[in-house]
C-alpha cells in the first residue's frame, strides 16, 4: 500500500465518522493546548522576570541576610544579620559608588482623609543615583535625614494622586503606622521595576523605617562598586566578615549575589516550574491518549467486516496495521495542531490581560512547546493507536467477514 | 493443460481448546480455466470452508492445493494476501461495500493494494462499473443503491483487478428474485463472454443451474460432481431481456 493511498484512505475513513473523530480529538486538543499555554506563559514570565532583574543594571551587587544556599534562593527562615552600620561602612569605602540599605513593608498610608495601600520603602539617598530617579517636585531626603531618623516622606506618583488628587502634597502631613510624616517630595510616574509598581512606593529614611517597624536589621544592602565586580564582591565579603567577626573557615552570615546570579536563579526556578506545570498538563494528554485508544478499539469492532473485506481483496496484515495506525496518528496530530493554534490564541489573550495589570509582559510563542506538542501528539497516536491497530491486523478475515 | 485449481485429498480441521472438529475429510477435484462451477450442499456440509480455502482466505490442514500449478498450501499470510489481491475476486451475500462512499471509490478499493498507478485507477474502475451496467451510478453513494445494484457494484469491485477466478458466496441470498436474476445474468456474461472462472457457493438449485458443473458436498465430503444438463442462459431470465 502506497503512502499516498494510506493517507487518502485514512482521511476517508475519518471523515466518514466526522463527529466522532472531532470528539475524539478533543482530549488531545485540550492537552496540547494546556502544554502550549503553560510553556508559552512560563517563557513569557521568565522573559519578564529576567528583563526586570536586568533593568536594575548589570553592575548591581546585592548583599542578603543568611548564608548562601544551593541555587542561591533565600530561605524564609533566614535570620537578619545586616545592619545600617554595615551599609554605612560600605558607603565609606573608596571603591563603592553607591549604597542602599533597605527595609520594606506593605502598609496603609493615610493623608487628606484618604487611606491608600502602598509599599513603605526605607532607603538611603543613593536610591536616586542607583536607579536614575529624580523627584518631580521637592527633594529626596539626605544622609542627614537618615542619620537623624527624620520623619519625612517622598510619595510615589500614584500614592500622591490617590491621597491628594491634583492638589500639591508638598509640606502636607501623612500618617504611616500611626506616625506623622511630612511630605518633602513627589516622584514622577515611573511604572514597574522588578516586580513592583514603584508609583505605589512611599520613600522614607531607612533608619526611620527600622524604628517604624521595630526592625534592628536591614532586609538587604545593594551597592555598586567602582572596581571590577569580582573585586568589589571580594572586598565587600572581607569588610562584612570583619564587621561580623567571622573567622576563617566559618560560614558567612550573609550572601552576595549579582544580577546575573539572580537571573540564573530565577531561570532555574521558572524552568522547574515549567516542567512541573507541563507534567500536570501532560496528564490530560495521557487521558486524551486513552480516549484515542478507546475509540480506536470501538472503530476496529465497528469496522470488523470492512477489515475482513480489505483482507479479502488483498490487504496484508501490515497494510491493515498501518491504516489504523495512520488514522490514530492523523487524529492525534490534527488534534495537536488544533491544540497548538488554540494554545497560541489563549496565550495571546492571557498575555494581553496580564499586561493590563503589569506592564513589561510580551507575547511570545514557545517554539520548544510547539515542537514538543507536535512530537508528543504524534507519539500518542502511535503509542495508544498501536494496540487497536494490531488487533485489527490480526483479525481472521473469515471471522471478520461473518461478524454482524 | 494445467488446471487452474487442483485439490488432492484436502482436509480441514478446526482446533478449539483441544477439541478437534473435522470439517473437510479429504476432497479432490480439478477446475479448468474458464469454468463456471457451483458448490452446493446443506448447512454444515463444508462448502463455505472449501470456498474459503480455494479463495486463499483459509489454509488447509492436510492435502494439496495447486493453483495454476503452484502449491499454495505452504504460502504464508502475505503471499496468500498477494494471491487474493491479484488472482481472486470475492462476491459476498452481504455485499460488503464501504458505507457513505461512492460507487467509484468502492470499486477502486482493491487497487489500493496493487501496483496500479493512481492516474489509471479511475479509468479501470469506470470500465469495471460499465461491465456491470452501472455507469450512471458512478458518483452515487453506496447507501443510495438498491440491493441488486449494490451486488453489481461488488461484482465490479472484483473485476477491477481482472482476477483469474471469481468466488461468489450466496451472491443472491440477500436479493429479491428480480435483482437475483440480474446478478446471475452479470455472472453468466462474465463467464460466457469474458471467460472468467467462477466458483459459486449456493444452496439454491435455481441459482446453481447457471453453472456448467455442480459439486455437491455432504458432511465434509464431495459426494457428487456432475455437469448441469439444462444450464440456464441469460435468455431464461426474462426480466433482463
Amino acid at each position: 500500500m502506497k503512502s499516498i493511498d494510506l493517507l487518502t484512505s485514512s482521511v476517508q475513513s475519518l471523515t466518514r465518522t466526522r463527529n466522532r473523530s472531532l470528539l475524539t480529538m478533543l482530549g488531545i486538543i485540550v492537552g496540547i493546548m494546556s502544554v502550549i499555554l503553560v510553556l508559552s506563559i512560563g517563557e513569557a514570565a521568565q522573559r519578564f522576570i529576567v528583563g526586570q532583574i536586568a533593568s536594575f543594571g548589570s553592575d548591581i551587587i546585592i548583599v542578603m541576610n543568611g548564608p548562601a544556599r544551593a541555587g542561591g534562593a533565600p530561605s524564609a527562615f533566614t535570620s537578619e544579620t545586616l545592619t545600617f552600620e554595615d551599609a554605612k561602612a560600605l558607603s565609606q569605602q573608596s571603591w563603592v559608588k553607591a549604597v542602599i540599605g533597605s527595609v520594606e513593608q506593605q502598609d496603609i498610608i493615610s493623608g487628606n482623609g484618604v487611606d491608600t495601600t502602598g509599599k513603605v520603602t526605607g532607603t538611603m539617598p543613593d536610591e536616586l543615583s542607583f536607579y536614575d530617579l529624580a523627584p518631580k517636585t521637592g527633594l529626596f531626603f539626605s544622609m542627614e535625614d537618615v542619620n537623624s531618623r527624620a520623619r519625612v516622606v517622598i510619595l510615589g506618583s500614584e500614592v500622591a494622586k490617590n491621597m491628594f488628587g491634583e492638589d500639591d502634597p508638598m509640606g502636607k502631613q501623612v500618617k504611616i503606622n500611626r506616625l506623622n510624616f511630612r511630605v518633602v517630595g513627589v516622584m514622577p510616574q515611573s511604572g514597574t521595576r522588578g516586580f513592583d509598581n514603584i508609583d505605589k512606593n512611599a520613600y522614607i529614611p531607612v533608619t526611620t523605617a527600622q524604628d517604624l517597624y521595630n526592625r534592628k536589621n536591614l532586609m538587604a544592602i545593594t551597592f555598586k562598586g567602582s572596581v571590577v565586580m569580582t573585586d568589589a564582591i571580594r572586598r565587600a565579603e572581607d569588610l562584612l566578615r570583619n564587621r561580623h567577626n567571622i573567622d576563617i573557615g566559618q560560614e558567612d552570615d550573609f550572601n552576595i549575589q549579582t544580577s546575573d546570579d539572580l537571573i540564573k536563579t530565577v531561570s532555574q526556578i521558572t524552568d522547574i516550574l515549567k516542567i512541573l506545570l507541563s507534567s500536570i498538563a501532560a496528564i490530560s494528554l495521557i487521558v486524551g491518549g486513552i480516549g484515542i485508544m478507546n475509540i480506536m478499539y470501538v472503530s476496529v469492532t465497528e469496522r470488523t467486516r470492512e477489515i475482513g473485506l480489505r483482507k479479502a481483496i488483498g490487504a496484508r496484515n501490515s497494510d491493515v496495521l498501518r491504516q489504523f495506525l495512520a488514522e490514530s496518528v492523523m487524529l492525534t496530530t490534527l488534534g495537536g495542531v488544533i491544540g497548538i493554534v488554540f494554545g497560541i490564541g489563549i496565550t495571546w489573550a492571557a498575555i494581553r490581560i496580564i499586561s493590563q495589570f503589569q506592564s513589561g509582559w510580551e507575547f511570545g510563542v514557545s517554539l520548544s512547546g510547539i515542537e514538543l506538542g507536535l512530537g508528543v501528539s504524534m507519539a500518542i497516536g502511535i503509542v495508544f493507536g498501536y494496540a487497536p491497530a494490531q488487533r485489527a491486523a490480526k483479525l481472521n478475515p473469515i471471522e471478520a467477514l461473518r461478524r454482524e | 493443460m494445467t488446471p487452474l485449481i487442483k485439490v488432492e485429498n484436502l482436509k480441514k480441521d478446526y482446533v478449539n481448546e483441544e477439541i478437534v472438529t473435522s470439517v473437510l475429510h479429504g476432497v479432490s477435484f480439478e477446475i479448468p480455466r474458464g469454468q463456471f462451477v457451483a458448490i452446493m450442499g446443506p448447512s454444515g456440509s463444508g462448502k463455505s470452508t472449501l470456498m474459503h480455502i480455494l479463495g486463499f482466505l483459509d489454509t488447509l490442514t492436510t492435502g494439496r492445493y495447486l493453483f495454476d500449478g503452484q502449491d499454495v498450501s505452504t504460502f504464508d499470510d502475505d503471499r496468500l494476501a498477494l494471491l487474493r489481491g491479484e488472482r481472486a475476486g470475492f462476491i459476498f451475500q452481504a455485499f460488503n461495500l464501504l458505507p457513505k462512499t461512492s460507487v467509484l471509490e468502492n470499486v477502486k478499493l482493491p487497487l489500493l493494494y496493487s501496483d496500479v498507478p493512481i492516474r489509471d485507477r479511475d479509468q479501470l474502475a469506470k470500465e469495471a462499473i460499465e461491465m456491470v451496467g452501472l455507469s450512471h451510478r458512478v458518483n452515487n453513494l453506496s447507501n443510495q443503491l438498491s440491493g441488486g445494484e449494490r451486488q453489481r457494484v461488488a461484482i465490479a469491485r472484483t473485476l477491477v483487478r481482472k482476477p483469474s477466478v471469481i468466488f461468489a458466496d450466496e451472491p443472491t441470498g440477500n436479493l429479491d428474485s428480480k435483482s437475483g436474476k440480474a446478478v446471475m445474468n452479470t455472472l453468466l456474461e462474465l463467464n460466457l463472454n469474458h471467460g472468467h472462472t467462477i466458483i459459486l457457493v449456493t444452496h439454491e438449485t435455481y441459482t446453481s443451474e447457471h453453472a456448467e458443473r455442480v459439486l455437491t458436498m455432504r458432511d465434509g465430503l464431495l459426494v457428487e460432481d456432475k455437469p448441469v444438463k439444462n444450464r440456464r442462459t441469460m435468455d431464461d431470465n426474462h426480466m433482463l431481456k
